[in-house]
C-alpha cells in the first residue's frame, strides 16, 4: 500500500479531473464557477500530500516509477505553477460554457508532467509526456472563435507530434542498444550505447523530443508563435510548467540513463546552450508583443538551464534545478499579468486585438498598480537583477560553471543577460515612464491573489534561497549518485 | 552595541525609512523631506559612531549566515575606505535631503522622490561595507538601479528617459561583467570574502600568477569604469544629467560614480604592482582626464559642464590609484583618496549652486547667464569657493589634493624613466590646465560679466536659505579642510591610506614644499589656464564643427547606433529566422535533425554503411519491395486525388502482403483493416474538397521540397541499416518466454489469444475500456448532431 500513498498525489488530481468534467455535465454556465474552486482545491490536497512525503524514497509499480528527492522537486514546480494558473483562470473562464472541459484538460497536463517527474522508465516517460502534450495541445486552442489561439494550437500539435515522433524514434534506439526501457537499468548496459554511432543517433533524437517542450533552438519554433496565440493563463502553464517538464525528462534520460555517452552530450548541449541564449534574447529585443517577448525570452532562459548539461558538476544541476524553480514563478507570474491586462482591455472594449501588445501596458503603474508592480519584480527577475530568484539561480548556475572552468561560456551567458536587461527595462519604461491611457482598474481578486503570491515566491528565493538550494542540492543528488 | 549591529542599522536604516515615507508624508505632507534628512542624519551617526575603530587603525569584520550552501555571508567589512565613503554617502545625503526641501517643487510626487533617495543611500552605505564579493555586486546593482529611477524621475521628458535608460544599460551591464569577474576571483581563491583575500600574502601572490589573472582584472575593471564612467563608458554621465539637480549633486558626483573609484581601491591590494594594473587603470585615467576636461567647454549648460568636470575629476582619482610600480604598489593612493573626499566637497557645493541657478534666473545655459553677482552676492561666493577649489587656488582643499596629483604623478614618471618621467608628468598637467580654464569659465559666465537681460527674469532673488545653507556648508568644508588639512588627513585619509597599501602611513600635508617639481607645475597649470582661458569659446566651436563633420568620433554615435538599431536588426534576424509558416519549421527541424544524426554518425563510423552487409533477399520479397517503391512514386507523381490515393493504399496493402510473408497474420489483418478504413475516410473527405491537385509549386520550392525529402529518406536509410547491421542484440526474444509458460502457466496453446486474455489481461481490459468510452462518445456525437 506504500505505493498509494506515494501515488496519492497523481491520484489526487486525476480523481478531481474526473469529478470536475462529471459535474461540470449538471450546472448551468452561471454556476461553473465552483469548477474552478474544485480545481483549485484538488491541486491544492495534491500540493499538501507531496508535501508530506518530501523525503519519500521509493521504486513502485515494477520499477517503473520512482518517488525520490528530484521527482518531488519536479512536482512541487508543477503543482505551485498549476494552482497559480488554475485560480487566475477562475476569472478566465467565467461565463464560459465550457470550463469543466478546461479544467479536466488542465488537471490531465498536469498529471502527464508529475509522473513524467516520477518515471522510471522510458515508455512511462513517453506516454506522460504525451498525455501532458496531448492536453495542452487542446488548450492552446481553447478559445475556438479566436484564429490566433487556433493557430497557435494548430502549430504547437503538428510541430509537437514531428517532435514525439522523433522521440520515440530515438527511445527505440535506446531500447535496441541497451535490451532494456528502464532507465537505471539503461545506465548499466550502456556499453551498446557507447560502442555503436547509433548511441549518438538516440541521443540527438531524443534531443530533438525533449528540446521541442524545453523550446531550445533550433526546436524552439513553434514556442513564440504558440505562447502568444495561446489563452494567457495556458501560456503560463506552457512556458512555466511544460517546459520544466521537458526539463525533468532531458535530466533523467541524459544524466541517468544515457550518461555513460556524457562527452558527446556536453559538447552538443554547450553548442545548443549558447545558440539558444543567444538567438533567444536578440530576438526577444524587437518584440512589441509582450507574450511574444516572453516567449523568446522563455527560450533563453532555456539556454542558461541547459548549462547544467554542460557543466554536469553537482552544483550546476542545483543551479539549474533552483533556476528551475524560479522560473516557474517569474515566468508563470509574467505570463498571468499579461493575462490581467488583456482581461482589462478587453473588459474596455469587446473587439480589442492584439492585447498585449506593449502599447498596453502603458502607465500601468497608474491603472493596476499590483499589476505593474508585480510586472516589474518579474521582469527584473528574469534579467536576473540581485536579490530576485532569478539573480540567485544565475549566481549558483554561473559560479558553478566558471569553478568548471567554462569561463566562456560564462561570460556569453553573462553578456546575454546585458543583452536582455535591455528589453525587460522597456516594459518597465513603458508601465512606469509612460502616462497612462485610462482609467484605475482594480485587478479581479483571483488575478491578484496569483500575482502577489508569485511575487511573494519571487523574493522569498531572492532574498533567503538558502534552504531551496539545500533543496535542489538534494534533488541533484539523485542524478549525481546513480 | 556592536559595530556589525550598529553598521547593519546603517545599512537597512534608509531602507525602513524608504518604506514609511508614505506613512511620514501623510503627517508631514510638504516637509517630509525633513524627515528624510532626519534618516540620513542617524545614519551618519551610526556610521560615525564606528569610526574610533578605524581612527586607531584597526579594521572590523562581522557575518551572519545568509547563504552557507555557496559560502555567501551577509557580512560588514569596517575599514578607512568604508568609513570614507559611507561617511560621504551619509553626509552628503543629509546635505541634498535637506536642500530638496527647497528645491522640489511641492505639487511633485515627493514620497516617491525620497523613497528612491533614501533607497540609494541605503544601498551604497550597504555596498561600501559589503565584506564579499556577491553582496558588493548586489548592492552595486541597487545603486544602478536607484539612479535608474532618480534620472528618470520626471517622467514626461523623452531625455530623462533616455538618460535613464541609458545609464542602467551601461552601469547594470558594467556590473554583470564585474560580476563574472568576481566569480572567476572566486574560482582562484575559493573564497567571496574580500577581507580574506587582502590579508593573506600567498593568495594575492597566487592570484598574480594565475592564468586568469589578466582576465579577472580587465573583467573587475570595466565594471568600476562603467559606473565611474570613465573611458569610453563615460557617455551615459552627461545624459544622467537629465536627473533633478540634487540628485545629480548626490549621485552623479558625490557618491554613486564614486563607487568605480572605490572598487579600484577596494581591490588595489590585490592588483596593483603590477604593469597591467597601470597601463589599464592609470591608462584609462589619463585618457579620460584629458577628453573629458577638453569635451567640458563644448557644454553650455551648467550641469553639462560639471558633468565632464567630473568624468574629468574622477579620471584623476582612476589616475592616481593606478600608479604603480613593484616595489611601490600605490604611490598615488593617498593622494587619489585625499582628492575623493576634497571633490565630493567641492563638486556637490558646485551642482547645488548650479540648482540654485536654475531655480532661480529659470535657466542653466551659460550663454544666456551673466553678472548676477549683485543678485545674488552670496551664493556667488559659495560658489567661487567650490569653483577656485576645483581650479586648484590656495588656500583651498583642492589646491592641497591637486599638488599630491602632481608630486605623484612625477614620482611614478620618474619610477618609468625617459621618456614617461615627461610624458606622465605632462598629462597630469594638462589635465589641470583644463579643469583650470572650465572652472573659471563657470564663475565668470554665471556672476561675472554683463547682465543678458534679454534671456533673464527681472528679479532675481538671493536664493532661500533652505538651499543656500546646505550649499554654504559644503564650502565651509571646503576652506576647513584647505586651511586645517590634518582633520581630514589624520582621521580619515590616513587609515584609508594605510587599509590600501596594508601598511601604517604617516601623511604631512601642507601649503608650501619649496620649490618642488609639483610647484612649478602648478604654476605653469595657473598660466597655461589663463591662457586658454582667452581662447575658450574658439575651441568649444572647434569641437562643434568637428563633431558636426565627423559623427563618428563620439562615443555616442556607437551607442546610438547599436541601442537605437538594435531592435531593427532584432527584427530582421527574428523575421529571417521566425516567417511563421509550419512548413519552415518543420523543414528546419527535419534537416537540423538529420544533420545533427549525420556529423557525428560520419565522424565516429568513417563510413555510412557497414563493410559487410548480410541480407538474404528473397525475389519475392524484393519483387514486392519493387512495386511498394512503384505505388509510392505513382502516389507523388499522379495528377488527381483519387488515382493517388488507390496508389497510397495500393502501398499499405503490400506492406500487410510483407507482413504475410514474414509470417505475422495477424499483424496482416490488422494492417489491412487499418489500409481499408483509412482508404474508406479518405475518399469520403476528398470528394468534397476541390480537386486541383497541384498546386503552383515554384521550382525553387519543388527543388527545396525534394532535396528535404531525399534527405530525410537517405538519413533514415543509413540509420536503419546501421541499426539492422552488426548489432547483436544484448538480450533474448520474448517470444521463448511466452512459448515456454503458455501451457504451463495458463493451459493455452493458442499464442496470441493467451498473451491477449491471460498475460496481458489488464492491458486487454484497458484496451476494451477505451473502445468502449469511444463507442459512447460516437454515439454522443451523432445523438448530438440533430439537436444543433
Amino acid at each position: 500500500m506504500n505505493g498509494i500513498t506515494l501515488f496519492a498525489p497523481e491520484l489526487t488530481v486525476v480523481a478531481t479531473a474526473l469529478v470536475v468534467l462529471l459535474i461540470g455535465l449538471f450546472l448551468n454556465t452561471e454556476s461553473k464557477k465552483v469548477l474552478g474552486y474544485l480545481a483549485s482545491a484538488g491541486l491544492f490536497a495534491s500540493l499538501v500530500l507531496t508535501l508530506m512525503n518530501l523525503d519519500a524514497n521509493a521504486v513502485m509499480y515494477s520499477g517503473t516509477l520512482t518517488v525520490d528527492a528530484l521527482s518531488q522537486f519536479f512536482k512541487i514546480v508543477f503543482l505551485i505553477v498549476a494552482l497559480l494558473v488554475s485560480v487566475a483562470s477562475i476569472k478566465y473562464t467565467e461565463n464560459n460554457e465550457h470550463v469543466e472541459e478546461y479544467f479536466t484538460l488542465v488537471l490531465l497536463a498536469v498529471v502527464g508532467m508529475m509522473m513524467v517527474a516520477s518515471s522510471n522508465d522510458l515508455l512511462v516517460l513517453f506516454i506522460s509526456f504525451e498525455l501532458a502534450s496531448i492536453s495542452t495541445y487542446a488548450l492552446a486552442g481553447f478559445e475556438r472563435r479566436n484564429l490566433k489561439s487556433l493557430e497557435s494550437a494548430m502549430k504547437y500539435f503538428i510541430i509537437g507530434a514531428l517532435s514525439s515522433a522523433l522521440m520515440l524514434f530515438g527511445i527505440s534506439f535506446v531500447y535496441g542498444l541497451a535490451g532494456t526501457t528502464n532507465i537505471p537499468e539503461i545506465a548499466q548496459n550502456s556499453a551498446m550505447l557507447v560502442s555503436s554511432p547509433l548511441g549518438i543517433v538516440s541521443i540527438v533524437l531524443l534531443v530533438a523530443g525533449f528540446g521541442f517542450k524545453i523550446a531550445l533552438v533550433p526546436f524552439h519554433m513553434w514556442a513564440p508563435d504558440t505562447y502568444e496565440g495561446s489563452p494567457s493563463v495556458v501560456s503560463s502553464l506552457l512556458a512555466a510548467g511544460s517546459k520544466k517538464m521537458g526539463f525533468v525528462a532531458a535530466f533523467k534520460v541524459f544524466m541517468i540513463a544515457l550518461v555513460a555517452l556524457k562527452t558527446e552530450l556536453t559538447m552538443a548541449f554547450a553548442i545548443l546552450s549558447v545558440i539558444t541564449m543567444t538567438l533567444g534574447n536578440v530576438i526577444a529585443l524587437s518584440q512589441n508583443s509582450v507574450k511574444r517577448m516572453l516567449a523568446y525570452s522563455s527560450v533563453a532562459q532555456a539556454g542558461y538551464i541547459s548549462m547544467a548539461f554542460v557543466v554536469m558538476s553537482p552544483m550546476a544541476i542545483t543551479g539549474g534545478l533552483f533556476y528551475i524553480l524560479s522560473h516557474g514563478f517569474m515566468k508563470a507570474g509574467a505570463f498571468l499579468v499579461t493575462a490581467v491586462v488583456g482581461y482589462m482591455i478587453l473588459s474596455e472594449n469587446r473587439e480589442a486585438e492584439n492585447v498585449d501588445h506593449l502599447e498596453n501596458f502603458k502607465g500601468l503603474a497608474k491603472r493596476m498598480p499590483i499589476s505593474a508592480f508585480s510586472m516589474m519584480i518579474f521582469v527584473f527577475a528574469l534579467a536576473g537583477i540581485p536579490l530576485t530568484a532569478g539573480y540567485m539561480s544565475k549566481f549558483v548556475l554561473f559560479s558553478s560553471t566558471i569553478e568548471a572552468g567554462l569561463v566562456w561560456l560564462a561570460v556569453i551567458a553573462i553578456l546575454n543577460s546585458a543583452i536582455s536587461l535591455y528589453y525587460y527595462a522597456r516594459v518597465v519604461k513603458y508601465m512606469y515612464f509612460y502616462p497612462a491611457e485610462g482609467e484605475r482598474v482594480s485587478e479581479p481578486l483571483p488575478y491578484a491573489l496569483t500575482l502577489i503570491a508569485a511575487v511573494v515566491g519571487v523574493l522569498i528565493l531572492g532574498f533567503w534561497p538558502e534552504p531551496f538550494i539545500q533543496w535542489a542540492m538534494e534533488a541533484a543528488n539523485v542524478l549525481i549518485a546513480t | 552595541m556592536n559595530s556589525f549591529t550598529v553598521i547593519a542599522l546603517a545599512i537597512f536604516l534608509p531602507f525602513l525609512s524608504a518604506a514609511t515615507v508614505p506613512l511620514a508624508q501623510k503627517i508631514l505632507r510638504h516637509r517630509v523631506g525633513w524627515f528624510a534628512s532626519a534618516m540620513a542624519f542617524v545614519s551618519f551617526l551610526l556610521i560615525a559612531y564606528v569610526a574610533p575603530v578605524v581612527i586607531h587603525g584597526d579594521t572590523f569584520t562581522g557575518a551572519v549566515s545568509w547563504l552557507p550552501s555557496v559560502g555567501v555571508e551577509f557580512s560588514v567589512y569596517i575599514d578607512g575606505l568604508s568609513l570614507l565613503i559611507g561617511l560621504i554617502a551619509s553626509g552628503i545625503g543629509i546635505i541634498i535631503m535637506s536642500y530638496s526641501n527647497g528645491y522640489m517643487s511641492h505639487k511633485e510626487d515627493l514620497s516617491r522622490y525620497y523613497q528612491y533617495l533614501l533607497l540609494f543611500m541605503g544601498s551604497m552605505i550597504g555596498m561600501v561595507f559589503s565584506a564579499n564579493t556577491i553582496q558588493l555586486f548586489i548592492f552595486w546593482e541597487l545603486t544602478s538601479i536607484t539612479s535608474f529611477l532618480l534620472i528618470g524621475y520626471w517622467r514626461h521628458r523623452p531625455l530623462s528617459i533616455y538618460g535613464a535608460t541609458k545609464s542602467l544599460v551601461i552601469t547594470a551591464a558594467g556590473g554583470l561583467v564585474m560580476f563574472i569577474g568576481f566569480l572567476i576571483l572566486h574560482s582562484i581563491t575559493g573564497t567571496f570574502d574580500i577581507p580574506t583575500i587582502l590579508h593573506d600574502s600567498s593568495m594575492i601572490e597566487n592570484i598574480k600568477n594565475h592564468d586568469l589573472f589578466l582576465v579577472t582584472l580587465i573583467f573587475i575593471f570595466i565594471g568600476a569604469a562603467a559606473k565611474s564612467a570613465q573611458g569610453p563608458f563615460y557617455i551615459w554621465l552627461p545624459n544622467a544629467m537629465e536627473a533633478p539637480t540634487p540628485v545629480s549633486a548626490f549621485l552623479h558626483s558625490a557618491t554613486m560614480v564614486k563607487a568605480g573609484v572605490f572598487l579600484i581601491a577596494r581591490i588595489h591590494p590585490i592588483f596593483s604592482g603590477t604593469e597591467a594594473w597601470f597601463i589599464l587603470v592609470s591608462g584609462t585615467g589619463m585618457a579620460t582626464m584629458v577628453l573629458a576636461g577638453f569635451l567640458a567647454f563644448r557644454q553650455n549648460d551648467i550641469k553639462g559642464i560639471l558633468a565632464f568636470s567630473t568624468i574629468s575629476q574622477l579620471a584623476y582619482l582612476v589616475t592616481m590609484y593606478g600608479y604603480t610600480t613593484y616595489h611601490e604598489p600605490g604611490i598615488g593612493v593617498a593622494a587619489a583618496t585625499f582628492h575623493l573626499l576634497n571633490h565630493a566637497t567641492f563638486k556637490a557645493c558646485l551642482f547645488l549652486v548650479a540648482g540654485i541657478v536654475a531655480h532661480e534666473a529659470a535657466t542653466r545655459d551659460i550663454r544666456k547667464l551673466g553678472g548676477l553677482r549683485h543678485e545674488m552676492p552670496l551664493t556667488f561666493i559659495v560658489a567661487s569657493i567650490g569653483a577656485l577649489a576645483m581650479a586648484g587656488i590656495p588656500p583651498l582643499n583642492g589646491f592641497l589634493s591637486k599638488e599630491m596629483f602632481y608630486e605623484s604623478s612625477v614620482e611614478m614618471g620618474a619610477a618609468l624613466g625617459f621618456p614617461f618621467g615627461i610624458i606622465v608628468p605632462a598629462i597630469a598637467v594638462i589635465g589641470g590646465v583644463l579643469t583650470f580654464a572650465y572652472s573659471i569659465k563657470l564663475i565668470d559666465g554665471i556672476f561675472l560679466g554683463k547682465r543678458k537681460d534679454e534671456f533673464l527674469p527681472h528679479h532675481i532673488h538671493e536664493a532661500p536659505y533652505v538651499m543656500l545653507i546646505p550649499a554654504g556648508l559644503l564650502s565651509v568644508l571646503v576652506i576647513l579642510f584647505g586651511l586645517v588639512p590634518s582633520i581630514p588627513v589624520h582621521n580619515i585619509i590616513e587609515p584609508v591610506t594605510s587599509g590600501i597599501l596594508l601598511e601604517t602611513v604617516h601623511l604631512h600635508v601642507t601649503h608650501w614644499h619649496g620649490f618642488t617639481p609639483a610647484f612649478m607645475m602648478t604654476i605653469i597649470t595657473f598660466v597655461l589656464g589663463l591662457l586658454i582661458y582667452t581662447k575658450y569659446d574658439s575651441l568649444a566651436s572647434w569641437q562643434d564643427r568637428l563633431n558636426a563633420s565627423y559623427p563618428w568620433i563620439s562615443v555616442n554615435y556607437y551607442y546610438d547606433a547599436i541601442v537605437n538599431n538594435a531592435r531593427t536588426n532584432a527584427y530582421r534576424v527574428s523575421s529571417f529566422v521566425q516567417p511563421g509558416f509550419v512548413k519552415t519549421y518543420i523543414n528546419a527541424l527535419l534537416i537540423l535533425t538529420i544533420v545533427l544524426i549525420m556529423i557525428p554518425m560520419i565522424a565516429l563510423s568513417g563510413d555510412l554503411i557497414p563493410q559487410t552487409l548480410s541480407f538474404d533477399i528473397n525475389p519475392y520479397e524484393a519483387l514486392l519491395m519493387l512495386l511498394m517503391v512503384v505505388a509510392a512514386i505513382a502516389a507523388t507523381v499522379l495528377p488527381k486525388y483519387i488515382p493517388a490515393i488507390i496508389a497510397l493504399s495500393s502501398l499499405g496493402y503490400m506492406v500487410s502482403l510483407l507482413f504475410i510473408y514474414l509470417k505475422a497474420p495477424d499483424l496482416a489483418l490488422t494492417q489491412i483493416l487499418v489500409e481499408t478504413l483509412t482508404t474508406i475516410i479518405f475518399l469520403l473527405v476528398i470528394v468534397r474538397i476541390p480537386q486541383t491537385f497541384r498546386e503552383k509549386l515554384s521550382k525553387a520550392n519543388l527543388t527545396r521540397d525534394v532535396f528535404i525529402s531525399g534527405l530525410v529518406s537517405v538519413g533514415v536509410f543509413i540509420v536503419l541499416i546501421n541499426a539492422t547491421q552488426g548489432i547483436v542484440p544484448p538480450f533474448e526474444s520474448l517470444s521463448h518466454y511466452f512459448i515456454e509458460k503458455s501451457v504451463s502457466l495458463t493451459g493455452g496453446h493458442n499464442l496470441v489469444n493467451v498473451i491477449l486474455v491471460d498475460f496481458r489481461g489488464y492491458d486487454t481490459l484497458g484496451e476494451i475500456s477505451v473502445l468502449c468510452l469511444a463507442a459512447l462518445g460516437v454515439y454522443n456525437l451523432i445523438h448530438s448532431r440533430g439537436e444543433r
